[in-house]
C-alpha cells in the first residue's frame, strides 16, 4: 500500500517564519497605544492556557513557568507587528517554546542536546510481547504517564504535550518547535516508545503481566 | 504507520487501506492498541496546567505603554546578567553585531541553521538572488577546516540579510551579510560576545558580520581571509 500524508510533508518550511519573526525588527514601544494592546489581547488571550501549559511542562516549575511566559508576552506583543493572521496559537507558543529553551540553556540544565540523527539508535526499540493484552495499560500504570512525561527528554516531552493536551496537527508542531515535519513524527514516535516502555517495562519486572 | 492514523495525519483512503491491513495483521493490531490505550492515558491523565488565578489580567497589565517598567522577579536576575555582560561587550554603536550573535544563537536554537543546505557555494549564491536587495559573496574555505553547509534568509537591523553558514568540526558560523551601500571599507575587528567571537568588517558597499565560538585566533585567521578576498 502507499501511504499519503493529508498534510505534505515539506522538510524545512516550518521553522522559517518563526525565525523571521524572532528577528529584530522595530520596536514601536513608544508608539504602542491602546489599540495595539487591545489587538493583542483579543488575538493571543484565548491562548494564554495553552502558553503556560506548555511551559510549566517545558520548566517543570510553576514559578519558571510565570517569569518566562512574561518574557515571552513581551517579546510577542514586540513583535506583534509582524503577526500576519496566520495561526495565532502556533505563532505564540514558538515565541513561548523558544524563551523557554533560552531559559533552560541560562539555567544550564540543558546537558548535551539530542541530535536527531545521531541518538536515534540509543533509544529504546518497541517492544512487541507475544501477549496482545501486555502492551496495555492498566489504570494504576495509566495513572503514572504524567511523572514519566515528565522524564522525557524535552524535545520529545514537547512534541507529546503539543500533540495529545493541545491536539495539534505534525505541521504546526513543526511550526511551534521549528523543525521539519519529519523530525515531528519521528521524535513523537520515540516518545510513545519511550513511555510504553517505561510504563510497561515496570510492570513486567515486577512480575505482573 | 499506524501512528499517523492515530494522529489523524492519514488522508482518507490510506486510512481505509491501513485499517484493512490491521484488521489481518495481529503484529500491527496490537501497535494499534497499544498506542491508542497510551494516547487514551495521556489524555485522562495528563494535566493541563491552568496559569494562577489573575495571572493573565497581571501579565497584560505589564503590556501597557505608559505603565513603569517594574524587575520582574526571577527572571530578572539572568537577564540582567546577560544584558551587563552585551553593554560591556559590545560599543553602543555597534548594534549590528549584538544583532548578529543574537540571530547566530537562534538559527542553533531554532535547529534551523539553514534554508537551503549545500557545500557549493554556485548553489547557495543564486539562491539568494531576488531574497535580499544586492549579489551576495559565497565562497568556501576548506583548507582552512571551514566548510560551506548552506545559507539562510535572517533580518538584522530590520533588513533582510544573508546568513551564510559555515561548518568547522563541530561548530556553525554564520557570516552576515548586509546592505551598506555608500559606507566606506573598514578592516577587520573582532569582539567576543557573551561566548561567541564575532569580526566584522564593510567591503564593496556590503557589512559583514562572522560569529561563532571557534577559537579567536581561527576567527580571525578566517574573517581576514573573507575581508581580502573581496
Amino acid at each position: 500500500m502507499r501511504p499519503r500524508l493529508a498534510h505534505p510533508i515539506k522538510a524545512g518550511s516550518a521553522g522559517i517564519s518563526v525565525a523571521r519573526l524572532e528577528s529584530s525588527l522595530p520596536e514601536g514601544a513608544g508608539l504602542a497605544g491602546a489599540a495595539k494592546l487591545g489587538d493583542f489581547e483579543r488575538t493571543m488571550g484565548p491562548h494564554m492556557g495553552a502558553a503556560y501549559n506548555l511551559a510549566r511542562w517545558l520548566l517543570r516549575e510553576s514559578a519558571d513557568a510565570e517569569d518566562v511566559l512574561q518574557e515571552a508576552f513581551m517579546r510577542a506583543f514586540k513583535y506583534f507587528d509582524t503577526f500576519q493572521g496566520e495561526k495565532a496559537r502556533s505563532w505564540l507558543l514558538a515565541i513561548v517554546r523558544n524563551t523557554c529553551w533560552s531559559f533552560i540553556a541560562r539555567r544550564g540544565e540543558q546537558g548535551e542536546t539530542f541530535d536527531d540523527e545521531r541518538d536515534s539508535a540509543t533509544v529504546v526499540p518497541l517492544q512487541l510481547t507475544p501477549e496482545p493484552e501486555a502492551q496495555l495499560l492498566r489504570a494504576d500504570q495509566a495513572k503514572r504517564i504524567q511523572e514519566e512525561v515528565a522524564a522525557l527528554r524535552p524535545e520529545f516531552r514537547e512534541a507529546f504535550v503539543l500533540r495529545e493536551l493541545e491536539g495539534m496537527s505534525y505541521k504546526e508542531i513543526a511550526a511551534v518547535t521549528g523543525v521539519p515535519i519529519g523530525t515531528v513524527m519521528s521524535r513523537l514516535s520515540r516518545a510513545r516508545r519511550e513511555l510504553q516502555a517505561r510504563l510497561g517495562g515496570e510492570a513486567r519486572k515486577a512480575g505482573v503481566s | 504507520m499506524v501512528e499517523l492514523e492515530l494522529d489523524g495525519e492519514l488522508d482518507a483512503r490510506s486510512v481505509l487501506e491501513l485499517r484493512e491491513h490491521v484488521a489481518r495483521c495481529a503484529s500491527c493490531s496490537r501497535q494499534a492498541a497499544a498506542l491508542r490505550a497510551l494516547s487514551e492515558a495521556a489524555r485522562a491523565h495528563l494535566q493541563r496546567y491552568e496559569p494562577p488565578p489573575g495571572f493573565e489580567r497581571r501579565l497584560l497589565r505589564r503590556l501597557r505603554p505608559r505603565a513603569p517598567r517594574r524587575v520582574w522577579a526571577g527572571a530578572a536576575l539572568g537577564l540582567a546578567a546577560a544584558a551587563a555582560v552585551l553593554v560591556v561587550a559590545v560599543p553602543r554603536h555597534d548594534a549590528l553585531v549584538e544583532e548578529a550573535v543574537a540571530a547566530h544563537a537562534r538559527s542553533l536554537q531554532l535547529d534551523h541553521a539553514m534554508d537551503v543546505v549545500t557545500s557549493d557555494q554556485h548553489t547557495v549564491k543564486p539562491w539568494f538572488e531576488g531574497k535580499v536587495g544586492f549579489a551576495v559573496p559565497v565562497r568556501d574555505y576548506p583548507t582552512e577546516g571551514f566548510d560551506l553547509a548552506g545559507g539562510r534568509l535572517d533580518y538584522l537591523d530590520g533588513r533582510p540579510a544573508a546568513a551564510i553558514v559555515y561548518r568547522h568540526g563541530k561548530h556553525v558560523l554564520n557570516l552576515f551579510v548586509v546592505d551598506a551601500a555608500g559606507a566606506r571599507d573598514t578592516a577587520p575587528a573582532g569582539t567576543s560576545v557573551r561566548g561567541f567571537n564575532s569580526w566584522r568588517w564593510t567591503s564593496g558597499g556590503l557589512r559583514f558580520v562572522l560569529v561563532g565560538d571557534v577559537a579567536g585566533p581561527e576567527t580571525e585567521a578566517l574573517a581576514r581571509r573573507m575581508a581580502a578576498q573581496r
